[in-house]
């Protein structure tokens, strides 16, 4: 398993370097929201000192590390995926010894892994920028949080994934599956705290947020290393709970794909 | 210049394309540095077609046919030389001179996949300004000749590739282009439906006197479409003028097909040319062109022959050794 | 361009129009799930600025009531950008790549023309709608007073911003010719529509010259706002005023120079 993975991994890295200019251009084109957001929020701070706990620096960076994280372990292959189903093009990954799931997981790590690499040098200078022109706050690193935040990036992406993987399996009954992802970012965005931090929120979608996974992918990792946040035990039982009932609709959904496919062509 | 509807000067378009090396570390390379090298795909090359002619293009993948047919229609900017079509010059791209030709892709198509091909007939008969009785006439007729009445009103994603096929032909002659480029147009497509294009281009030919140009892998749609051939290898013609031309100078060979009344031995046939096929009671036989009728006539004195053919190898065939021999055609 | 050529094109439109209508008749599930998902984007949209405005009474020194009416402005270009532009390009850059251009550029209308019309969606309407229904609340709660005036103006400044938004698109998409395989091109101004999703005032310093002056995206939503506030100032209106100008004529050169670069996909 782990050479073809790494095989998998490897394709995926020399298609992504195929196209740099284009995953150059998603960098950029994924900080712009981000920094008008934060000038927003600099606007906004200028008659407050703080807002919901947050001063100026703290807000700026939770913003800076919004946009890292959702970089990081975002997926974006639904679009695609589900068309490739649609036509009939799986036929070769079917027939491959590696299960299918497996196929999508490591062609993603290695497009992740391109975008990770070329991604860093500019997150370090917009954090560079950013904090010269307004001072950042500390981020609190010791070995715990970084464990905990370690912890919390596999899970934010296996959630991700999950819920893509999922989109993309829906691919083999309806057409326009795809459309799906949309609900995906919209419910991620608001959900997670990457739009705005939980406690800026309303009570009531406070309290719906407490009961979801989804702000252990954004709200709570960024808490934790502004040292706002801790994990407990619970919180862990949430986490490997949802990731098992995720795990196990995919395989499920998996089981009866398989029987829907029609192969294109003949 | 003469009074030629296609006039073609030492065209010439060239193409960069980049070179990129096998396996991980070609690709991170091309990240800073890209070798780029020079395609010719059209080299110097100068022809004439007159009003009425259907001409074949023949080539190999990649011998500069479509590339030349796009320069043809304006959409690729030569490199170097000079192309007139009906007195215009294609990469003007006047409305006046789009209005005159068609080009037909065999891979592509321009109906709109989820509405039936009547609508997309109403959008051409819009964009190309067809007065509303010449429309409807020349739909008729189209529609006669390729015999779809019945499919006009089906999406198109619901119909055969054959349909599709007559559908995208109608949609690109309601305007009666004086030219017409068909690019593989019968490509993909059954034997049957084949002679159904063929038959309709021969006919739309002889009906609107339209020049057409067609290229195709199919020599059948040369054989029975064309009676002049130009020849394109590696960018550069390497022989223009009739058909028949090629096949008598480079038809060898003349295929003699027999049915045998009687077993007879390979010895005894070998004595009168190349045997292909030896299963009793047929056989097939390769003689020498300029021999083959006397030979025939051997064959029936001192053979118990029931049937006796004489054929052309196929074009095919031909096309095939001209090729690989890189035959001097002189052009 | 003759009287003759102004209806043909006009005809053309409406045709295309028509076309795309029964095209989303067919597919009816489709139309009511897009609709569903574009509603849903409007909605959380205006919720996370109903809370921001909330939280500051206003946004860069505009009141609650006319960030309202600057976030309706921008709802509806919106509606205008989803509905007509963002389909446009994505087959514009693709065709490019794909060699499905060809098909335009024989024929006998303007290639521009005709890929900006030939395609569009109308699972928008909703955005549209609540754009409307946004900018006619917010000045009913102003208390401003409809007049012929106004309205004309809101729909000039409106045009303005469309074509701007529209030409601005076109000449970054065109850059499809020049580098191989660059779809998410056509993402770029849908990433810069949060510049016209605030104010102006917002913005200082550095970006407030890139984006109110050299490359005036952040007046897109403002200008019209402020002309519907009276207090829309003469060098604010000219300086969007040019450079849609300049767009436009930069966009339509650099097209017509580019498409001698199409090579067009092999068959």
């Amino acid at each position: 398993m782990g050479r073809k993975a790494l095989h998998v991994l490897k394709k995926a890295f020399i298609a992504a370097i195929t196209y740099r200019s284009e995953i150059w251009l998603w960098f950029v084109l994924d900080q712009i929201p981000i920094i008008v957001t934060m000038l927003v929020w600099i606007s906004l701070m200028q008659s407050h000192d703080t807002i919901a706990g947050y001063d100026l620096p703290s807000m700026l960076l939770y913003y800076f590390l919004s946009s890292f994280l959702t970089g990081l372990t975002g997926t974006h292959f639904e679009t695609w995926r589900v068309e490739e189903i649609r036509m009939g093009r799986i036929d070769f990954y079917l027939t491959r010894p590696m299960s299918y799931i497996w196929q999508v997981f490591w062609h993603d790590i290695g497009g992740k892994t391109f975008y990770l690499l070329t991604s860093l040098p500019g997150y370090a200078v917009l954090f560079w920028i950013i904090n010269q022109n307004f001072p950042l706050a500390q981020l609190q690193f010791t070995w715990l949080s970084s464990l905990q935040f370690l912890w919390l990036l596999l899970f934010a992406y296996g959630v991700d994934f999950s819920l893509a993987m999922l989109t993309v399996l829906m691919g083999f009954w309806f057409e326009g599956a795809e459309g799906l992802q949309h609900f995906k970012w919209i419910t991620l965005s608001l959900l997670t705290g990457s739009m705005m931090p939980v406690a800026v929120m309303p009570t009531w979608l406070q309290t719906v947020i407490a009961y979801l996974p989804f702000r252990y992918m954004i709200s709570v990792p960024i808490g934790i290393i502004q040292g706002t946040a801790q994990l407990q035990l619970s919180d862990l039982s949430w986490m490997v709970g949802y990731i098992a009932v995720f795990s196990l609709s995919i395989i499920w959904l998996w089981r009866q794909a398989r029987y829907a496919y029609a192969s294109a062509g003949g | 210049m003469s009074d030629a509807v296609i006039q073609v000067d030492h065209l010439s378009k060239y193409f960069k394309v980049y070179h990129k090396e096998a396996g991980l570390w070609g690709s991170v390379k091309s990240l800073v540095h890209r070798e780029y090298h020079e395609v010719k795909a059209v080299d110097d090359v100068s022809f004439e077609i007159k009003q009425g002619e259907i001409v074949g293009f023949i080539g190999q993948n990649g011998a500069g046919k479509t590339t030349t047919l796009k320069v043809l229609s304006g959409l690729l900017y030569p490199t170097n030389g000079q192309v007139r079509v009906l007195g215009y010059n294609p990469w003007d791209r006047q409305p006046a001179f789009q209005k005159q030709f068609a080009l037909v892709m065999g891979q592509k198509n321009q109906l709109w996949w989820d509405l039936p091909a009547i609508e997309t007939f109403l959008l051409n008969q819009a964009i190309y300004e067809i007065p509303e009785a010449q429309f409807k006439k020349t739909l008729n007729k189209l529609v006669e000749l390729l015999d779809v009445s019945d499919i006009l009103n089906v999406q198109v994603r619901k119909l055969s590739l054959g349909q599709r096929m007559k559908c995208e032909l109608i949609a690109a002659l309601l305007h009666n282009p004086k030219v017409l480029f068909l690019d593989e147009p019968t490509i993909g497509l059954d034997v049957v439906m084949q002679k159904v294009l063929r038959d309709f281009i021969r006919t739309y030919n002889a009906e609107f006197n339209s020049t057409i140009i067609l290229t195709s892998h199919y020599m059948g749609d040369v054989k029975e479409l064309c009676e002049r051939a130009i020849i394109i290898d590696k960018g550069h013609k390497i022989f223009d003028g009739k058909l028949q031309s090629i096949i008598d100078r480079y038809a060898r060979n003349k295929i003699l097909s027999l049915i045998m009344s009687e077993n007879v031995s390979l010895k005894q046939l070998e004595k009168y040319g190349e045997v292909k096929e030896f299963e009793l009671p047929k056989v097939t036989l390769l003689v020498p062109r300029a021999q083959a009728t006397k030979v025939a006539g051997q064959i029936l004195t001192h053979l118990p022959v029931l049937d006796v053919n004489i054929e052309e190898p196929p074009i095919e065939a031909i096309i095939r050794e001209v090729f690989e021999t890189k035959a001097d055609l002189q052009v | 361009m003759t009287r003759k050529d102004v209806q043909k094109y006009w005809r053309l439109f409406w045709k295309f129009r028509q076309l795309h209508l029964m095209r989303t008749l067919e597919y009816r599930s489709n139309f009511l799930f897009w609709t569903v998902v574009t509603s849903f984007w409007t909605i959380v949209n205006i919720f996370f600025f109903g809370i921001l405005s909330g939280i500051g009474n206003g946004i860069g020194g505009w009141t609650q009531s006319e960030m309202l009416f600057l976030l309706g402005v921008f709802t509806f270009l919106d509606g205008i950008i989803w509905s007509f532009f963002y389909h446009t390009m994505s087959f514009y850059t693709k065709s490019v790549f794909n060699g499905e251009l060809s098909r335009f550029l024989l024929m006998p209308v303007d290639a521009q023309y005709i890929l900006m019309v030939h395609t569009n969606s109308y699972s928008n309407i909703f955005r549209l709608l609540t754009g409307l229904v946004m900018m006619g609340y917010a000045i009913y709660l102003m208390n401003i007073p409809i007049t012929i005036w106004l309205l004309a103006g809101v729909v000039f400044w409106l045009t303005v911003g469309s074509v701007f938004i529209y030409t601005l698109w076109f000449l970054l998409s065109t850059f499809a010719f020049w580098v191989e395989k660059l779809d998410n091109i056509n993402e770029l101004v849908p990433s810069l529509r949060s510049f016209w999703q605030i104010p102006k005032s917002v913005l200082h310093g550095w970006l407030s010259v890139m984006f109110g002056w050299i490359l005036p995206i952040a007046l897109i939503s403002t200008v019209p706002s402020e002309y519907v506030l009276g207090r829309l100032a003469w060098q604010t209106a000219t300086v969007f005023l040019l450079a849609t100008i300049v767009t436009a004529t930069a966009s339509r050169w650099f097209f017509l120079h580019s498409v001698k670069k199409f090579t067009g996909a092999g068959s």
